[in-house]
């Protein structure tokens, strides 16, 4: 019985767990480990923003709202903030206000440059960025600047529909 | 079916040219651009002896503004060294707003802007450079070629940690007649507004 308690005592803090933000400060290498080792997803969606950038925020609800659109066994979606420390808890503040939950991160303070290339050796720097990764974490698919929301889910379809998986 | 992708393609070749690479000579030299003062000159009247400097810039990106504080010292580096400096605002879509004309006047002001600021209207300059975000440096030599793209150094944040200042250190190396060793880097950056 004691047991039993305890399994549904620590169902009970996944389960809240899971429904509460929680954002990582990380480097490239960091965020690909971290993303890898909870992935269960076929595709990830990985989007780099930061609050001072306008275009990054107006595409912002448009990537929140693709969780209408695809289960979480299909598409896993994580945001990377570049903000900077100070700028840490604004960027908190924008994902709690997107009702955006689970893990999320936040770019260690540091070279740019080794970032972006560790990232994406094609991207040129400009935010937003939005890659796509496959299960093993390859990237498959990314673009620069803001998309609509109709872009975002005709990328996603088009590469399910190359893995086989039903829309 | 096939005149729509023709001109599809067309017009997205016409919207977005690839970025000049190293060694490519000075694009749009003689576009006529207005300068802060008033004034309207070619863009190869900023050239000086020894190269040009042409920084994509604006008044309102977040990383402008942590970079800009290095602005003055490059263009006296520059100056000292003969080389030209020009900022270019083309933001074109923010042209009537943050970034017209006289905010951008406003803006070099506060800011104690030593140096020519110009507006780039239709984004002519930055389409023909292939430039994609601001700021982004293009250093040419006194032959008009490229010889350095990318960032000022590697911190925006504070000029005092730089640890890698790569634009300075390709300012002089052409001065002196060396090769520049770091031709192109990258830093995250606002995308121009075309």
């Amino acid at each position: 019985m004691r047991n039993i308690i305890i399994l549904f005592f620590m169902c009970f803090l996944f389960r809240c767990g899971s429904d509460q933000l929680n954002v990582k400060v990380v480097t490239a290498p960091e965020l690909y480990v971290n993303i890898k080792e909870n992935n269960s997803s076929s595709l990830v969606l990985l989007n780099i923003w930061s609050t001072s950038c306008i275009p990054c925020i107006q595409e912002f609800p448009y990537i929140v709202n693709l969780r209408n659109h695809y289960d979480s066994g299909k598409l896993d979606i994580k945001f990377v903030s570049t903000d900077w420390d100070e700028n840490s808890e604004d960027a908190e503040n924008f994902l709690i206000n997107q009702n955006v939950t689970g893990q999320h991160y936040r770019k260690k303070e540091g070279d740019h440059q080794e970032f972006i290339n560790e990232i994406c050796s094609s991207w040129s720097g400009v935010l937003p960025f939005t890659g796509i990764f496959n299960e093993e974490l390859n990237l498959i698919s990314f673009w620069e600047g803001k998309k609509n929301e109709k872009f975002f889910i005709s990328k996603i379809d088009s590469l399910l529909a190359i893995k086989g998986e039903r829309l | 079916m096939i005149r729509i992708l023709t001109l599809c393609v067309f017009i997205y070749s016409t919207l977005m040219s690839e970025e000049i690479s190293i060694g490519t000579k000075m694009p749009g030299s003689d576009y006529i651009l207005k300068n802060i003062d008033g004034k309207k000159s070619e863009l190869i009247s900023y050239q000086k002896e020894n190269g040009l400097l042409v920084i994509f810039s604006c008044n309102t990106c977040p990383w402008v503004v942590r970079w800009q504080d290095r602005y003055n010292p490059i263009s006296e580096l520059c100056s000292n060294n003969e080389i030209g400096f020009v900022a270019v605002n083309s933001n074109a879509s923010l042209h009537e707003s943050v970034d017209s004309f006289e905010s951008m006047v406003e803006h070099a002001k506060k800011n104690d802007y030593k140096f020519p600021y110009v507006v780039d209207s239709g984004s002519k300059l930055a389409k023909s450079f292939g430039a994609m975000k601001t700021p982004h440096v293009y250093l040419f030599n006194n032959n008009g070629e490229l010889v350095y793209s990318g960032a000022i150094d590697d911190n925006p944040k504070d000029a005092k940690k730089v640890k890698r200042n790569y634009l300075a250190d390709a300012i002089n190396a052409i001065s002196n007649g060396n090769r520049v060793k770091i031709k192109t880097t990258k830093a995250l950056g606002c995308s121009i507004k075309f």
